[in-house]
């Protein structure tokens, strides 16, 4: 505590500080934030010359704000420090800014509200928007039994876009899992039944793509997903559009499943990216 | 007089409101009512003031409509009738309002002098007809400027059936607090105040020679000049505030979470084009000028100046407003919308533009004649954007020396065809949403018919802020003739190097995008530099129509066409269409003065130009206070050719007069004796501008006497302070630094081999 005193102490002596200020105003609003690196980017992000400065104390993650009511507005500095990453009691960080502060300096987002259908956020997904509930309307009745297994294809789909082996690997091992958690009693008649037809290829493949060692070998093993997964989809309640689309080059022409519609090839990444066309629209 | 103009326009109008109830585009087919409903009559009366309004702290005019700035939105459901009753209630100045997107009889269309007679000062006209159509529209003034300052407002028609869902209407604006005339009449100076003011909050906009240093970019510069371009412009004015429903922050706090809300943006600006994101996610377009679209899931979409979108947002949790973010495309400034309330979750703001790596680009692609070359990448629809190369979260951050491309974007451009360089859709995980991407839910195929094929490129320069189709302007065109049964089909090619929003009054026409019969219906058209864009339409409705730029300033400098359809009866509220017609092509023959002076301790020297699109009036002076610094006039009147109006022929007179000095030399360059301290002669000549932006001025005098002189003025050395240049065969030369203060006065220093060294302020008008 004595430490930051001194500092505290210390920062007021420099120049362009609160005693410059006129029509000082002093207010103290909570941040968030955990550790010295965060105070120095937040009292960076409030600071504006002649107009605001901020102290920000880590132990109490309160700072104080010092600024020129005719020359600046308590939003506007709050809004600055949101940009830079931190979360206010007025402002969140846009999602972007936070995934992009170092390590040590990633904080528990108290402040964020859990988004009321978080059942498909996947995890480390910095696009809010990305996941499937953020479309499904309110009023679609409960999460379906293989909504894990579809979130865990896409995020395979898009790790084979990014041409990203690693991220392509723990998609399929999660998709393996999801595949193995279905639990076959909840399932409605007619899901029943397609399901007996393609669980074990889908497993099998996921397992495959698992163990595979480069992209390669997981991408041929991605093509044989296609079929099974489009039965699966055409079972699916709800209205949100599924795009089979097609792509005329690999294996002599092969085909996969994405949430949108814009072409993102998975077999080829960034070589052929908009490769491909729409081959159907699945919804109901 | 006021009470017995009204009851005659009413008559004017009515009768013949009514009898054009059949009008129906083919392609509104699908909406087309059955009946089970009573239609309804749904009045509005708009009061037109002109009012002071203050949004920066200084007071300024502005216009407004029932005391509202944006004026208020009108909301309807199809299938009724619109009777909407507007009153100039100004003291001296005319209006018109025009109902952008409507299907409607032409002499209702607004468009003053060429389809609508204009609302005169205490005027009351009523438009009245009925409602063909649903969707997100809007109303503006078609007169001069005024649309800028006010006159824009929402205008939406719901359809009869359609599931009740939450909405929020959105028109954005743009504020100056510089007159919109006086915006108009600098654009033409090529005066880059505009781009200082916006300096200060992005730097480097001004892309001097010091920030190309600070870029490690100064051959990207030279380059650029030496292919005759000035600074880039993205956008051209500056404005002091973006506006969301007239407010710099607009709020919906009724929205609750898991609500999803159609959100139906408008862009009202003058002349900005704005980037809509999101912070609650992935936003969904459902429609656009009014026509509904497929759902389609985007990260962002930028909206052309008078276009329109239908998006549908979720609020994702409680206790949280998400803001919808709108940024102008030079990212100099932005507006918010909050939906919901409670903590303001802030969307990710959009970087700064790189300018130099844009100059980059547009050194690639113009050739040395100033005709854009798109190396056979067929652009088109908004797919490729060439802006990509400035935009860091597609491309990357600013590279630094020493380092390489930092990850923001996927920066691999290996393997990759070369189209694909620009594609953001392909660089990046950001989904941008363009024109391909549009599909109709129902057919658009056009009815059988011949079909009438029209070509346009679009052109023009910046430096004198020409715009036009064919280096032609409306009043240097006649009208094109479309006939009831034709099919009209246009391609447009963007030769210049600004985006156009191309937009056709009273008509849905296709954007023929690959889409097959399923081509969406829009009534604006973003045309980016190099593309090449097909729209196709079918001339159903008789009279005159507009087809023009949307962006405020480039239709006032005449870049357009009118469409006419032949009418069975003469236009009933303009008696005298010849008359009309000419005051109708007035707008782009419009003459602009500017001038500049030095007041300095050597003397006073300055120029002072009236001119208009092709013509120049042009008058220099250098009077010295004393008979050695001596006095010189000289005035020249020509015309512009070309597109890039690097020619300037001229004719002129030159009278000056001075003591002799003696280092004076007895022979020009040319070996002729020297008249520099003396002369009264009339001369021939061109001025021309080469590479470098260096202006080339040779002529002959009535005395057989030969002068060339080049020169170049403002060069940016820095992004406040301009170097000033010449020098001629009679061995005169001048060199000045000036340093710009505002947006009139300057403070300047020169050495002139005539009149010495001085020091002064400049002022610029």
């Amino acid at each position: 505590m004595r430490t930051i005193t001194l500092s505290t102490a210390l920062w007021l002596l420099l120049p362009g500080c609160s005693a410059q200020l006129k029509h000082a105003q002093t207010t103290t609003v909570r941040i968030d934030g955990d550790c010295p690196m965060c105070e120095k980017t937040i009292e960076k992000a409030a600071y504006a010359k002649g107009e605001a400065e901020a102290d920000w104390d880590v132990d109490a993650k309160t700072a104080r704000i010092t600024f020129d009511s005719t020359r600046t507005t308590l939003d506007v500095v709050l809004q600055r420090i949101a940009h830079a990453g931190y979360d206010s009691e007025r402002y969140l960080a846009p999602d972007a800014a936070y995934a992009a502060l170092p390590g040590c300096c990633q904080y528990e987002r108290n402040f964020k509200r859990k988004p009321q259908h978080a059942l498909e956020t996947a995890p480390g997904h910095d696009h809010a928007g990305h996941t499937h509930a953020a479309q499904q309307p309110a009023t679609e009745g409960k999460p379906e039994a293989l909504a894990p297994l579809f979130e865990a294809y896409f995020q395979l789909k898009d790790a084979l876009v990014a041409s990203d082996a690693a991220k392509a690997k723990a998609a399929a091992q999660r998709l393996d899992a999801a595949v193995r958690a279905v639990d076959m009693g909840t399932l409605a008649a007619d899901v029943h039944a397609v399901w007996m037809q393609v669980m074990e290829p889908l497993a099998n493949t996921a397992t495959a793509i698992g163990a595979a060692k480069d992209l390669e070998a997981q991408r041929k093993a991605f093509a044989e997903l296609t079929d099974p997964m489009i039965a699966l989809v055409r079972t699916r309640p709800g209205s949100v559009p599924i795009y089979l689309d097609h792509c005329p080059m690999y294996e002599g022409g092969s085909d996969w499943l994405s949430r949108d519609k814009a072409i993102r090839n998975p077999f080829y990444g960034a070589q052929m990216m908009t490769c491909g066309s729409v081959k159907e629209t699945i919804s109901k | 007089m006021l009470r017995y103009v009204s009851p005659l326009l009413v008559l004017l109008f009515l009768p013949v409101g009514g009898a054009m109830a059949q009008t129906a585009h083919p392609a509104l087919g699908a909406s087309r009512l059955q009946g089970g409903f009573t239609p309804k009559v749904t009045r509005y009366d708009l009061l037109i003031t002109d009012t002071i309004v203050n949004y920066t702290g200084k007071a300024r005019k502005a216009y407004a409509v029932n005391g509202s700035i944006p004026m208020p939105t009108l909301t309807f459901t199809e299938g009724d009738t619109a009777m909407i009753v507007v009153r100039n209630a100004m003291e001296k100045e005319e209006t018109s309002l025009h109902w952008h997107g409507l299907i409607l009889p032409y002499h209702l269309d607004g468009v003053p002098h060429l389809t609508t007679a204009p609302i005169k000062a205490g005027e009351t006209q009523v438009y009245k007809f009925p409602l063909v159509q649903s969707g997100t529209y809007w109303y503006h003034s078609h007169t001069n400027v005024q649309e800028q300052n006010g006159m824009h407002g929402a205008l939406i028609i719901h359809k009869r059936e359609a599931p009740v869902m939450p909405e929020h209407v959105v028109i954005l604006s743009e504020w100056t607090d510089m007159k919109p005339k006086e915006v108009h009449r600098r654009l033409h100076m090529a005066n880059d105040w505009s781009a200082i003011k916006k300096h200060r909050i992005r730097p480097g906009t001004v892309q001097s020679y010091s920030d190309a240093i600070g870029q490690r970019a100064l051959g990207v510069k030279l380059t650029n000049e030496w292919k005759r371009m000035n600074a880039m412009d993205v956008s051209d004015v500056y404005y002091d505030l973006l506006l969301a429903n007239g407010r710099p922050v607009d709020e919906a706090p009724q929205l609750r979470a898991g609500d999803r809300v159609r959100v139906r943006l408008i862009n009202g600006g003058a002349s900005s084009y704005f980037w809509i994101t999101y912070a609650g996610g992935r936003m969904t377009v459902v429609a656009s000028d009014g026509m509904d679209v497929e759902p389609v899931e985007v990260d962002r979409f930028i909206m052309g100046v008078a276009e329109t979108y239908d998006i549908i947002v979720t609020i994702p949790a409680d206790s949280t407003a998400y803001e919808l973010l709108a940024t102008s495309e030079d990212r100099v400034r932005s507006t918010s919308v909050w939906l919901g309330s409670g903590i303001r979750q802030l969307a990710a703001p959009l970087k700064p533009l790189k300018y130099f790596e844009g100059m980059k680009m547009m050194n690639d692609m113009m050739r040395m004649n100033g005709d854009l070359d798109d190396m056979g990448m067929h652009m088109s629809l908004q797919q490729m954007d060439m802006n990509v190369v400035m935009y860091p979260e597609i491309t990357g951050e600013e590279k630094r020396r020493g380092e390489n491309v930092k990850k923001g974007g996927k920066a691999g451009h290996e393997g990759m065809d070369h189209g694909n360089m620009y594609n953001s859709n392909t660089l990046s995980d950001i989904v941008t949403l363009n024109y391909a991407m549009l599909r109709s839910p129902a057919p658009t195929a056009l009815p059988p018919g011949p079909m009438k094929e029209l070509k346009f490129t679009l052109t023009g320069n910046m430096n004198r802020y020409l715009w036009a189709m064919d280096n032609r302007t409306v009043s240097e065109t006649d009208r094109i003739l479309i006939r009831k049964g034709e099919n009209v089909r246009i391609i447009l090619y963007n030769n210049s190097m600004m985006r156009h929003p191309m937009h056709l009054h009273g008509h849905f026409f296709r954007v023929v995008n690959g889409q097959g019969d399923h081509a969406p219906l829009k009534n604006v058209l973003d045309i980016m530099p190099m593309e090449t864009d097909t729209i196709e339409f079918a001339a159903t409705e008789e009279g005159d129509w507009f087809f023009h730029c949307h962006i405020l300033y480039h239709m006032m400098s005449g870049m357009g066409r009118v469409f006419t359809n032949p009418t069975d009866e003469p236009n009933p509220v303009l008696p005298d269409p010849a008359k009309a017609w000419k005051h109708f092509l007035r707008e782009d023959k419009a003459w602009h003065l500017m001038a500049m002076s030095d007041f300095a301790t050597n003397g006073i020297d300055g120029e002072a130009m009236l001119m208009n699109k092709r013509w120049s009036l042009q008058a220099e002076w250098r009077l010295g206070y004393t008979e050695m610094h001596g006095q010189e006039m000289e005035a020249h009147f020509g015309r512009f050719f070309g597109k890039m109006q690097w020619w300037f022929p001229n004719v002129g007179i030159d009278w000056r007069t001075r003591e002799e000095h003696d280092e004076d030399r007895e022979e020009n360059l040319f070996g002729q004796r020297n008249t520099k301290n003396s002369r009264s002669v009339a001369h021939i000549g061109f001025q021309y501008t080469l590479p470098m932006l260096l202006v080339l001025d040779a002529r002959i005098d009535t005395d057989g006497r030969l002068r060339a002189q080049l020169m170049r003025h403002d060069i940016p050395l820095t992004p406040r302070l301009r170097l000033d240049l010449m020098g001629n065969s009679d061995y005169e030369y001048m060199a000045g630094l000036r340093y710009v203060l505002d947006k009139t006065w300057a403070l300047r220093t020169h050495y002139d081999s005539d009149m010495g060294w001085g020091v002064g302020l400049t002022l610029t008008y």
